[in-house]
């Protein structure tokens, strides 16, 4: 791919995101055509007045086409900047299509995609290399076409002006052609190895930001800069080579105009000494051949965006056509009547394949059961409620809500109903009323006061400078983490799931107040509905109905938290491990 | 511009001048073929004796063609001389910019994003590179032009050149006009720019919140809202912006119908020649394309200026940790202290009031929950950090005093996370051996000690194997394992193992301390621990808590104590009866879990 200027398969495909404003395009292309013939039609009308009015020193229609000639000027004014507008418009239009297809295309995949691929990569799809494909719209393409529009009108100009002398003229094309070809072979290399050095160069400056401390303990400044530098060398290497082929484009082109330019004087000046041609006549074919080799020299620079431009869109295109792993069903079940029954059959489940995080994990909820799930990292509880929830889809076995396989759901309707409170809450930029009620526009401001005082979270929110809608900075900043956990449960709350499923991350640096609070809110969250929590609190164990333990992927114990301690296996020394010291410091 | 002239064009003086030559030189070339043209139609004008006149024609024809032959190669040379220049300034600029972020501390890679320095690299350093490449290429083609076309109109005719100069007030008038309206809608579109990126960042970032409240939906709508009024900004800057090149042409072309009607009846009143006419005609034709092209022109230069400003801000910091005493080759004895040290990050407290002594040779261990300060104190011996308050001392002095290059050489170094360089096995072990002192003996020794030696044959070529992104990928024990060996190989007299066994399997950690026992016994080593099997080396052990230092003491004494090592001692047993791995497990220690991160990012 590197280094094409022109692919047929992408550009068919990203045409259709132009399609929409077909209208805008065919009336910036029709404005195009008129702007060229008008432009043409300029040397012509010089010619007319020198023949016609000067020559004849005939003041009067002098006027004439002076006025005829602003009056032109002013209609090119205008459609050039219509032209301009339309186009750039219509391939505006079209590039906010495109993100939006991208945007929701990639919130479609599953969560295995974002483990993957790192979030700046995704947004440098969404940003740059769609702007890339802006260019190839608006200076790319419809230039070429414009360009290409020019190039006829003038050849037609041309013949109809003198046809023995267009046709001469026209002799210079095929070894034009050549040169050119030739050129654009060596700025093809170029390009492709600017590309690939210049990657080289910025993976080593990242490189080196990221393992600054090693360079330094090792006293490496010296020789990183060195190899750096050798690196950033060859850069430079490659810069001037694509310099070379650069500067000689333009000149090159410029002496082949030259010499069209000298073939007319010498043959159109005979001519007019022969009376076959008129004074102005050859004057006004000087002018369209220049004209003539302009668009052939601008074609270096649209070389580079063009290469850009399919680069990017190839980038784009692979996002594209990335399948989600986890996907709908096409005639998906509903659920009537949710009761909140939630079990887990002989599931196996792995990130990777072939390492194993669940194996033949099975268990029954009935509604309105509370169950804790204890176990060492790594046990696999983080993974249940990934697979309740269905960000993952199991390898083996089967997952159901109230007897319905969630695979036979729709992804939005099985969230509805089960919420999920996460472990690290995550806080968007805005108010903290917009963290609670997210972008739902049900939960109005009563309902988001209401589930914050069910949680709790009320009191500290009030005291806030602007209440609810005191602005949350970048990813909850300036918020202790306990109040980001309270507002993660009145999220919950206001959602008001049938089931539930808690990550209940026991959090340090919490005063006891907050703590009291957290342990309160975490109760009357489970209130009633079908829970599922990880606990790291004793306190949140002491009030389930049921607690499963897990070891490496496997259901081990199960039952309440007396009888398993009685019965001094996995749980009795997790307790001792994990839980005893809290009796301590969180009195019960 | 004259800042710019010294800071980065001076060294190029020679090729930019010659450029400049070239160019004045091609300007001039290509105005002599308006004039030949002229020749060229007063000759077939005056129709006197078509003999002599087809002679003329040849010559003059074949004049054009020398002259545009010549004016192609300065043309060439002024293009590649300025062209090349430019890249030579970004060349340079990334050098030098480079150079400087080597010399700092890591708390400037706190408070400076990788993202950010990563984007003033490529996205600045790229339209400074506009700015003296294309930008200064045009501006300096632009006023040769203008100079030299004015001169040569004046001469044809200073009637109608009094009317081109009309070209440069009303020129200056249209930019001043729209500048300041560009730069405004320009800044707005930056603005929303960003502020729809920063959405999807957020989304994408936060996308299993997103999918677990089923909100895809309503965030793909916010997204277009914001990705509309980018496109709507975008168009509203192009409303502007659209103007400056039809306007352009548009004065250009009034000024040919000015000259077509004023230079028409000159002719007509014989007081012009139809060729100097024709002539006059082509020298305005030279002159409309780069005055429609100064737009443009002006765009890249205001991006430029505004880049540079941004890569200035980052050349204008200073390190805050330098070494004001020149380098010495002198090895230590591998004495530390710290006197009463407080550091301070931020608001928060990471250390306080710690103060502890290692003997020349004595093995120490440190051990703590997550983020009680272990690593941070480590590097404070390293001087990647200064103390807020209180002293390092090594060899009794303190580390301000020394040579930072003399301190880090005496100093192994075996970090918490793990970074590799990519490049071979071999290249990575001898990282911080001097070329000249890097020997194959003394890189299979740190390998062997390292326990890395029974690894070497699953990679393709051994020491030699490329590893990283273009290479083998290791695992984490092997990663680990590589950076104790880089450590070992530099044979320092003081060591520090920064939690340097945690990717480590317990088998294989076993043979890493039989084999480091003889190498510790004449070093000062620092063990920092999560497990405690690690501190077995150790002769003393410091406990470190929430930043300060609660318990010391044998291995034996404090498991004897019933304080806070005793209980890390108990669960470790568990742990090992369960078959967990420890350090993991400390993670979900209620006491410990969220402690301030800064103290982990601090070694990133």
């Amino acid at each position: 791919m590197l280094g094409k200027a022109y692919d047929g398969r992408l550009v068919r495909r990203l045409g259709r995101y132009v399609v929409p404003y077909g209208g805008s395009v065919a009336t910036a292309i029709a404005m195009l055509v008129a702007l060229t013939l008008l432009e043409l039609a300029g040397p012509l009308l010089v010619k007319q007045a020198i023949d016609d009015a000067i020559a004849r020193a005939d003041l009067a229609r002098l006027g004439g086409y002076a006025a005829l000639y602003v009056g032109l000027l002013l209609a090119v004014f205008w459609l050039r900047y219509w032209q301009n507008y339309l186009l750039n418009a219509a391939g505006q239009r079209a590039m906010h299509d495109l993100r939006g297809e991208l945007f929701a295309h990639v919130q479609r995949l599953s969560l295995s995609y974002f483990d993957r691929n790192p979030v700046g990569r995704l947004m440098t799809r969404l940003t740059n290399d769609v702007d890339a494909l802006n260019e190839l719209l608006t200076s790319g393409g419809l230039a070429i076409l414009s360009d290409s529009i020019a190039i006829a009108g003038i050849a037609v100009a041309l013949l109809l002006l003198n046809w023995q002398l267009a046709l001469g003229t026209f002799l210079i094309i095929p070894p034009l052609l050549v040169v050119t070809q030739l050129i654009r072979q060596g700025m093809r290399e170029s390009f492709r190895a600017v590309r690939v050095r210049l990657a080289r160069v910025n993976g080593a400056i990242a490189e080196n930001i990221s393992g600054m401390h090693v360079i330094q303990l090792f006293n490496r400044e010296e020789r990183a800069f060195e190899d750096f530098d050798a690196l950033n060398r060859d850069l430079l290497k490659a810069h001037l080579t694509g310099t070379f082929y650069f500067a000689l484009f333009w000149p090159l082109v410029g002496v082949a105009a030259a010499m069209t330019l000298a073939g007319i004087v010498w043959f159109g000046g005979n001519q007019v000494l022969l009376g076959a041609m008129t004074l102005g006549g050859v004057v006004a074919f000087i002018q369209y051949v220049d004209r003539f080799f302009q668009p052939i020299r601008d074609l270096s620079e649209k070389y580079n965006i063009m290469q850009q431009a399919m680069a990017s869109s190839e980038r784009i295109f692979q996002v594209l056509d990335q399948r989600p792993e986890v996907r709908d069903p096409v005639q998906p079940r509903r659920l009537e009547r949710v009761q909140g029954d939630i079990e887990l059959r002989d599931v196996w489940f792995a990130y990777e394949p072939g390492n194993w995080v669940l194996k033949g994990v099975s268990f029954h909820i009935r509604p309105g059961e509370k169950v804790a799930i204890v176990g060492a990292t790594g046990a696999g509880k983080t993974s249940i409620i990934s697979l309740v929830s269905r960000f993952y889809d199991v390898q083996r076995g089967q997952v159901l809500v109230d007897g319905v396989d969630v695979r036979d759901l729709a992804q939005a309707e099985l969230r509805r109903h089960v919420g999920v409170v996460l472990q690290d809450p995550f806080l968007f930029t805005g108010t903290i009323a917009r963290n609670i009620r997210l972008n739902e526009p049900s939960i109005d401001d009563a309902a988001v006061r209401a589930a914050a005082r069910h949680v709790h979270a009320d009191t500290f929110i009030e005291q806030l400078p602007d209440g609810y809608n005191t602005p949350v900075l970048e990813r909850g900043a300036g918020l202790s983490v306990g109040q980001k956990q309270l507002i993660a449960f009145a999220r919950a709350v206001a959602f008001n799931p049938a089931m539930l499923l808690v990550l209940d991350e026991a959090t340090s640096n919490v005063d006891t107040e907050t703590e009291w609070l957290i342990q309160q809110a975490l109760a009357t969250l489970m209130e009633g509905r079908t829970s599922i929590v990880i606990a790291h609190r004793l306190s949140t164990i002491r009030q389930v109905d049921r607690i499963v333990v897990m070891h490496k992927g496997q259901v081990v114990e199960q039952g309440t938290h007396d009888a398993l301690l009685q019965r001094e296996g996995v749980y009795a020394r997790l307790y001792e491990l994990q839980y005893r010291d809290q009796q301590v410091s969180a009195p019960v | 511009m004259a800042d710019l002239v010294r800071d980065y064009l001076w060294r190029y003086r020679r090729d930019v001048g010659l450029g400049l030559l070239a160019t004045i030189a091609a300007t001039l070339l290509g105005l002599l073929t308006p004039y030949l043209l002229r020749r060229a139609i007063d000759a077939f004008a005056a129709r006197s004796g078509a003999e002599a006149a087809a002679g003329e024609l040849a010559m003059l024809a074949g004049a054009i063609m020398v002259v545009a032959l010549v004016e192609a190669v300065a043309r060439f040379f002024a293009r590649l001389l300025v062209t090349s220049a430019s890249r030579r300034v970004e060349y340079d600029l990334r050098n030098r910019y480079v150079e400087h972020l080597e010399r700092f501390e890591p708390a400037f890679f706190q408070r400076h994003r990788t993202g950010d320095l990563m984007a003033r690299a490529t996205n600045d350093l790229g339209a400074v590179r506009q700015l003296f490449g294309p930008a200064l290429y045009h501006v300096m083609n632009t006023v040769v032009l203008f100079a030299i076309a004015l001169t040569l109109m004046f001469q044809v005719s200073p009637a109608l050149a009094w009317w081109a100069t009309g070209v440069l007030p009303i020129a200056a008038i249209v930019f001043a006009v729209t500048r300041a309206r560009i730069e405004q809608r320009f800044t707005r579109v930056q603005e929303q720019f960003a502020a729809m990126s920063d959405h999807a960042q957020e989304v994408f970032a936060g996308q299993r919140v997103v999918k677990a409240y089923a909100q895809e939906a309503r965030e793909l709508e916010t997204f277009r809202r914001t990705s509309q009024e980018y496109v709507n900004r975008q168009l509203a800057q192009i409303r502007v912006t659209g103007l400056l090149g039809p306007s352009m042409s548009l004065v250009i072309g009034l000024l040919v119908v000015a000259l077509l009607y004023v230079g028409g009846r000159e002719v007509v009143d014989g007081r012009l020649s139809l060729g100097g006419f024709v002539q006059f005609n082509a020298y305005l034709a030279m002159l409309a394309f780069p005055t429609t092209a100064l737009g443009w022109v002006a765009t890249l230069w205001q991006q430029g200026r505004a880049s540079l400003v941004r890569l200035h801000e980052i050349l204008a910091e200073e390190p805050a940790i330098t070494s004001v005493v020149p380098a010495t080759g002198e090895r230590y004895r591998g004495e530390i202290e710290l006197r009463n040290v407080t550091l301070t990050i931020g608001t928060a407290t990471l250390l306080r009031d710690v103060s502890l002594h290692i003997r020349p040779g004595e093995t120490v261990a440190l051990v703590g929950p997550l983020g009680s300060g272990k690593s941070l104190l480590a590097a404070l011996i390293a001087r990647l950090y200064d103390p807020t308050e209180g002293q390092v001392l090594v060899d009794g002095r303190d580390v301000r005093r020394h040579s930072l290059q003399s301190l880090r050489q005496n100093i192994g170094y075996v970090p918490q996370e793990t970074f590799l360089f990519s490049g071979t096995v071999s290249d990575n072990v001898a990282f911080g051996i001097e070329s000249n002192a890097r020997s194959a003996e003394r890189i299979r020794g740190a390998v062997r000690l390292s326990q890395l030696e029974k690894d070497l044959d699953q990679w393709p070529a051994g020491l030699e194997t490329v590893v990283g992104e273009r290479g083998v990928t290791l695992s984490g024990g092997q990663k680990q394992r590589t950076a104790i060996a880089r450590a070992l190989a530099k044979d320092p007299p003081i060591l520090v193992l920064d939690d340097a066994l945690s990717s480590v399997d317990t088998r294989t950690e076993e043979a890493i301390l039989h084999g480091l026992q003889h190498f510790v016994a004449s070093r000062t080593t620092l063990v920092i621990a999560h497990r405690l099997s690690s501190t077995r080396l150790a002769e003393r052990v410091y406990v470190l808590h929430d930043g300060r230092i609660v318990e010391q003491g044998s291995h034996a004494a404090l498991v004897q104590r019933n304080g806070f090592y005793t209980r890390m001692y108990r669960r470790q047993l568990i742990a090992q009866e369960l078959d967990v791995a420890e350090e993991t497990l400390d993670d979900e220690q209620p006491e410990t879990a969220a402690g301030p991160s800064a103290g982990r990012a601090g070694m990133r």
